[in-house]
């Protein structure tokens, strides 16, 4: 297994409440995290450069591009970022997508805090692994990014 | 006079010098007698009614003109005859013979009406007016008939009699017939009032329907907006207590207390929240094996500021705790809800020093039964003796409501296999038991679904 320097795991924050995204941003920061927000999906589309090791954290009711629907173009586009899903509207069947799609988790608001470290924690875990394995898309070789 | 002046007056006409004074020229010589009698011959003649003479034997003497024509027989004919024999029916000639013989006693007769029959047979209806003629001796020589045919008269009295009865007939009908259609119409009125109030009933309900609807609608975003905050008061809590404790100090215990504190509560809120809206929104039952503790458990926060606030003292007895049923757990509390909200609306008018609610469970062969018990103002009025007419749709005694309550908490727990009544208590109050079939512990949950976790 080759060494790599480890960077700050990185999450990307993607809802359209100003007041959870600030406070989601806050918290994750403190945990040592390098957070990067957005209001929509389309937002973070064009800004996302691949990095690691990261995790999405996304609420499915967005403006434009909804979250279920950022889910599947991400795996249209051969991505494997883990994504923890955070919803305030109760959707019984989103749920089942999503999981079925290969998200995380699933959380409604609000939501312990506890749990949602955890998840964040497993997501960027599980990020980790794939890179390992070389599964992740924007991973350019073995012998790159020492 | 000479011959043909004679036959003149046998035939009724009197030739005589018109300028002449009658009285005196005319009759004044030998021929005078003979003159008077023509005269009264005339006279007899011309009379327009029968002039009938008759002996005291009844026999036909002579009568006048008016009277051959009318019967068709010429007085030769029948001269000499029985009266009663030629001119009258069979069924009237005793009869008559009689009233005749009383003729001869001098009281004259008058008015009296009966049937004679002409030569060919046709019957004509005579009135008469009689009188007896006596000779100088004053003996009966004779009666003296003078009758009218009133035959028309008669029948035309008959038809107008008929006439009158009939009108008379119709009139009635008509009469009958306006009162029927009188009541049909009255009947029309007031079903179309009905109907009317059916309608107007029925588009209230809708409208209050609709509200629901609508309002399910607005709470489901309601809630949806309100997670936001929600989630974001729990976050910061939870970035100030990182913060505070990034210091290397550990932090107050006081100040970890307070905003765990406000963590809980945003929590309990946002519980509230997913209960309402679980509720509303509610479409399609899942039955999953739950225990009827658990339902209990998440209805109450629902209905607790109203317990407190009605002054309600409330105390729930689980006999079995772990024992589980087979149910939709939110039409379970929706059956629950009713029940408790119609023993909170029955304890309104009680004193307030005694308003208990109390829900007990307990086990009763193989179903689980739950009692809510209150102490209010009972089984209603118009349900007394038919208690089991609580449970019909749109049945209520309350002013508000669509009295579907227990209809609907009927449906729900008959749907699951249970049974729903009603009892007053031998104290005060009224208690509702259902009751629900037991399953058996070791069963699965029906639908596998990923449970969305609230942490």
């Amino acid at each position: 297994m080759i060494a790599r320097m480890k960077s700050n795991p990185r999450a990307y924050v993607v809802d359209d409440d100003p007041a959870v995204v600030e406070a989601l941003a806050s918290l994750i920061g403190i945990m040592g995290y390098d957070v990067n927000s957005f209001t929509s999906a389309e937002e973070f589309l064009q800004a996302y450069r691949p990095g690691s090791p990261e995790c999405l954290i996304l609420d499915v009711r967005l403006p434009g591009m909804s979250g279920l629907e950022l889910q599947r173009e991400l795996r249209r586009r051969g991505s494997r970022l883990p994504i923890v899903f955070i919803t305030g509207h109760a959707d019984q069947s989103a749920a089942v997508e999503a999981m079925e799609q290969g998200a995380v988790e699933f959380l409604e608001k609000p939501f312990q805090t506890r749990v949602l470290l955890e998840c964040v924690e497993k997501a960027v875990a599980l990020d980790e692994e794939n890179r390992v394995d070389g599964s992740n898309w924007t991973d350019p070789g073995p012998s790159a990014g020492l | 006079m000479d011959g043909t002046t004679a036959k003149s007056v046998s035939k009724g006409i009197l030739r005589c010098d018109p300028n002449e004074p009658r009285a005196s020229k005319c009759f004044s010589d030998a021929t005078a007698v003979s003159s008077d009698r023509d005269f009264a011959e005339s006279v007899i003649e011309t009379a327009q009614a029968i002039v009938l003479v008759l002996d005291p034997a009844g026999r036909i003497v002579r009568f006048n003109g008016y009277m051959e024509h009318l019967s068709g027989y010429r007085l030769d004919e029948v001269r000499g005859k029985d009266w009663f024999d030629v001119f009258l029916p069979v069924r009237d000639r005793e009869p008559l013979r009689d009233l005749f013989s009383q003729a001869f006693d001098d009281v004259p007769t008058r008015g009296n009406v009966n049937t004679i029959v002409t030569k060919d047979g046709r019957e004509r209806l005579v009135e008469w007016y009689d009188k007896p003629l006596k000779d100088a001796e004053g003996k009966n020589i004779a009666l003296v008939a003078v009758g009218h045919d009133i035959t028309e008269r008669v029948q035309a009295e008959d038809a107008l009699r008929r006439a009158r009865d009939q009108l008379e007939i119709r009139v009635d009908e008509r009469t009958r017939e306006f009162v029927a259609l009188n009541a049909r119409l009255r009947e029309e009125i007031a079903e179309r009032h009905r109907s009317e109030r059916r309608e107007r009933r029925l588009r209230d309900e809708l409208a209050h329907v609709d509200r629901l609807t609508m309002m399910g609608e607005m709470a489901s975003g309601l809630a949806h907006e309100l997670n936001q905050p929600l989630a974001a008061i729990v976050l910061q809590s939870e970035v100030i207590l990182r913060l505070a404790g990034d210091q290397g100090q550990s932090i107050p215990p006081e100040l970890r207390k307070s905003l765990e504190f406000i963590t809980a509560q945003a929590h309990r809120a946002g519980d509230l929240i997913r209960s309402m809206r679980e509720f509303v929104r509610h479409a399609e039952p899942q039955r999953v094996a739950l225990t009827v503790m658990e339902v209990i458990e998440d209805t109450l926060p629902l209905v607790q500021q109203e317990l407190r606030e009605s002054g309600i003292v409330l105390d729930v007895k689980i006999s079995d705790p772990l024992v589980q049923v087979r149910a939709d757990k939110i039409q379970l509390q929706q059956v629950l809800l009713n029940l408790i909200r119609n023993a909170v609306e029955a304890m309104e008018t009680s004193d307030s020093g005694g308003r208990r609610l109390d829900i007990a469970t307990r086990i009763h062969g193989a179903m689980q039964e739950v009692a809510v018990r209150d102490t209010g103002c009972g089984i209603p009025e118009g349900a007394a003796g038919r208690a089991d007419r609580l449970f019909d749709a749109f049945f209520s005694t309350k002013s508000k409501g669509l009295g579907l309550g227990l209809a609907i908490s009927r449906s729900i727990v008959e749907a699951h296999g249970g049974r729903i009544w009603a009892a007053p208590n031998t104290d005060q109050g009224t208690t509702f038991t259902f009751t629900l079939p037991i399953t058996n512990h070791d069963c699965k949950n029906e639908i596998e679904s990923p449970r969305i976790r609230r942490g």
